[in-house]
């Protein structure tokens, strides 16, 4: 039998709505293995077992009452600490943060969950303020990857990831401004799902950049993040930019046939800024659904740099009081970064978001041809700790601002994306983008659990 | 990569109305050069007045 920490979010549920094991069962595994890993991984920043303990014991309960205990039923998940959990305070993998009060409530996402029977494990590391794509952290340390030990997670959702990839939760709750998903899902072999800008209300958790702050998933299995993300649908008047259009569960049609949708691979800078391996995992997705070359998205580089600017302008900007009067207290990484944002002509902001609006019409017109897009998710393969630089199309770049530059183009024009992982044999895991149009996230679920099926992508076994 | 001198960095954040002490100028430095080189790019591009601004971006 597969221990229980090995369980998938659906696998968890099925289980546990039928009796086969019992919610407290699987979370006593879990915390368990968190026991075990955290201290080398470096993944968790607070461990709830009294509550998780708590949670599960509710639905152990309502099942035993005849209750329904939600779909997802005892399924353990993680949140990257840029969520509100009621009673702890929000840190955001600041320091800074660290003298706020305890938030009074759950985050609206962690609600949702936890309505549907999810049982919270604990708040999980990043980088500071999401401002990267390592999880090199100055004040919490590095989390580790745990397909390599030597390799960065990815960032920002880094301790998320690293979670989720050996089984200390079946599911996390994550961010992804520039790529924070898509990013540490690559590099730790896992599915991640990054909504439309403006399909998961982002109530309860700590802004980056208003604008292109978008929360999704991280899981193990294409059908968990399914399943999730059902469950999380739904409006929240406390975030402005949450939509108001009805949800679209993506577990009815996952199982559906997708022939005859019309798939490309993008090319051009997608192509150029991607190593061998990230190409050969694009080649390797496309072969099996049949894609088509040639797709273009011509501004994508100056929609990657709107990003950029777009970015490092308004994290200053949310920033900069501290920045003015305890700069000290950054990790020192992200205030040299912010404080850059901070000196940025008006006119290079107001450009970048013009840039936005343009390659979003590039965009739209290219999906007149095409029902789904293929890009790799990253550059290469995990980057190891502490590694300065990458070799890109030519040129030496700075490794941890660079790892996203195949992500920020995509999450600059809000189009969702299912990240699916494709593993080859003796080399680290990479993941490959499935880039759907606004609002169809089941497409791209759709699409990805049939390759998953199919043995085409998957997250394999637990790496350790 | 943009090289600034000192004075320019010290100068924009007088405007900004930062103080950028002795040992964060070179850090700060560097990645300011990292985003105007971003910057040129998108100034590269052609804008119309019907590429309306996304500042709240909604697909």
């Amino acid at each position: 039998m597969t221990a229980l920490h090995a369980l998938g979010a659906a696998e968890t549920a099925r289980a546990v709505r039928c009796g086969r094991v019992t919610a407290l069962q699987v979370t006593q595994a879990v915390l368990a293995r968190v026991e075990a890993m955290n201290g080398t991984l470096g993944c968790f920043t607070a461990v709830l077992a009294d509550r998780a303990l708590g949670q599960a014991r509710a639905v152990d309960q309502a099942i035993a009452a005849g209750d329904d205990p939600g779909p997802l039923a005892g399924v353990p998940f993680g949140v990257k600490n840029l969520f509100d959990v009621a009673g702890l305070t929000t840190l955001a993998g600041s320091a800074i943060n660290r003298h706020l009060p305890a938030a009074a409530r759950d985050a609206v996402l962690i609600a949702r969950l936890s309505r549907a029977g999810a049982v919270l494990i604990g708040t999980q590391a990043m980088d500071e303020y999401a401002y990267g794509f390592t999880t090199e952290n100055a004040h919490y340390g590095t989390v580790r990857n745990p397909h390599e030990l030597a390799c960065v997670a990815g960032g920002s959702s880094g301790g998320s990831a690293a979670a989720v990839a050996t089984g200390l939760g079946a599911l996390a709750l994550a961010s992804d401004t520039n790529g924070s998903i898509r990013v540490p899902a690559s590099f730790c072999g896992l599915f991640g799902l990054k909504p439309t800008y403006g399909r998961l209300p982002r109530s309860g958790s700590y802004p980056f950049v208003f604008d292109l702050d978008h929360l999704g998933t991280l899981a193990r299995h294409a059908e968990d993040l399914a399943l999730a993300y059902d469950v999380l649908q739904g409006h929240d008047g406390r975030d402005a930019a949450c939509i108001t259009r009805p949800s679209e569960p993506a577990l009815p049609g996952l199982r559906e046939n997708w022939a005859g949708l019309r798939i490309g691979v993008l090319g051009g800078w997608f192509d150029t800024m991607a190593d061998a391996t990230a190409r050969q995992a694009v080649a390797h997705v496309a072969e099996a659904l049949g894609a088509v070359q040639g797709a273009t998205l011509s501004l994508a580089e100056a929609a990657r740099a709107a990003a950029f600017l777009i970015t490092a302008a308004s994290g200053a900007n949310l920033h900069a009081t501290d920045l003015r009067e305890r700069a000290e207290d950054f990790d020192p990484a992200t205030r040299d970064r912010l404080l850059a944002g901070a000196l940025l002509p008006a006119s290079l902001v107001l450009q970048s978001q013009r840039v936005r609006r343009a390659a979003y019409e590039e965009a739209r017109a290219l999906f007149g041809a095409y029902d789904l897009l293929l890009a790799a998710c990253t550059p290469c393969v995990a980057t190891t700790i502490g590694q300065a630089t990458i070799e890109l199309g030519g040129r030496t770049m700075a490794a941890r601002p660079s790892l996203g530059v195949l992500t920020q183009p995509i999450s600059c024009i809000g189009l969702p994306v299912v990240a699916v992982p494709v593993r080859f044999a003796g080399r680290l895991p990479i993941g490959v983008q499935l880039i759907a149009p606004p609002w169809h996230e089941a497409r791209a679920l759709q699409v990805a659990a049939w390759l998953e099926a199919e043995g085409v992508v998957g997250s394999g076994d637990l790496p350790i | 990569m943009t090289e600034l001198s000192d004075d320019v960095v010290l100068g924009l954040a007088l405007a900004a109305g930062l103080e950028i002490t002795p040992t964060h100028l070179a850090g700060v430095k560097v990645n300011l050069g990292r985003l105007l080189e971003q910057g040129r790019l998108v100034m590269a591009v052609p804008i119309t007045v019907a590429d309306e601004p996304a500042p709240t971006f909604a697909p």
